[in-house]
């Protein structure tokens, strides 16, 4: 398997769910990532059935099915097993630097520790992403030629 | 497919959000899926 790439992010349930349902950082950090065609969101059928479980219990059956909708059309799929961590195997099968999460406990070092010992992703809430992540900085780190700004619609 | 038969956006997503929903709400309802 390939090394992480800094171009793709996973965002766990609660941070897909929040984009849907609350918008703020959530919202903001995934139209950075939906709004650039050179990065890449990762996901697997276990995160989006528990992003998609949420806006059920939090919204209704219809919007919940319309977001699985664009999300699974969004998002590069990837496999893992019933028993992961939906969000951390999705971002170590997927290749992922990046693990976008609201949950206190995935971002503590006790548990960047831990994660370390089997895959290479920087886990950070939505916020710390927002304000650590330069796309114009990643961009010409990656590829010849000036940035030229977000190229796709995010909310398409 | 939305109401008026479009395939659904981002956007069309988004604006049928309902009001007041919050992050501690949303992880709240992570949390009890997952410990089940």
């Amino acid at each position: 398997m390939s090394g992480p790439e800094y171009t793709r992010v996973v965002a766990d349930a609660d941070v897909l769910a929040a984009d849907a349902l609350v918008g703020g950082d959530a919202r903001a950090a995934l139209d950075v990532v939906r709004g650039h065609s050179w990065l890449t969101l990762v996901a697997s059928d276990h995160l989006l059935d528990d992003a998609a479980a949420i806006i059920t219990e939090l919204a209704d059956e219809s919007l919940a099915d319309d977001w699985r909708t664009v999300a699974a059309a969004t998002a590069e799929r990837v496999e893992h097993s019933a028993g992961d961590h939906p969000g951390l195997a999705s971002a170590h099968f997927g290749s992922a630097a990046q693990l976008l999460t609201f949950d206190p406990e995935l971002r503590s070092a006790r548990t960047g520790a831990a994660v370390k010992k089997f895959a290479d992703v920087s886990i950070k809430s939505p916020d710390a992403y927002l304000a650590t992540f330069d796309a114009e900085t990643v961009y010409e780190g990656l590829f010849d030629g000036a940035y030229p700004g977000p190229d796709r619609d995010p909310r398409a | 497919m939305t109401e008026t038969g479009d395939e659904p956006t981002w956007a069309s997503v988004f604006e049928r959000a309902p009001d007041g929903v919050t992050v501690s709400d949303v992880r709240d309802a992570l949390e009890t899926r997952r410990e089940e």
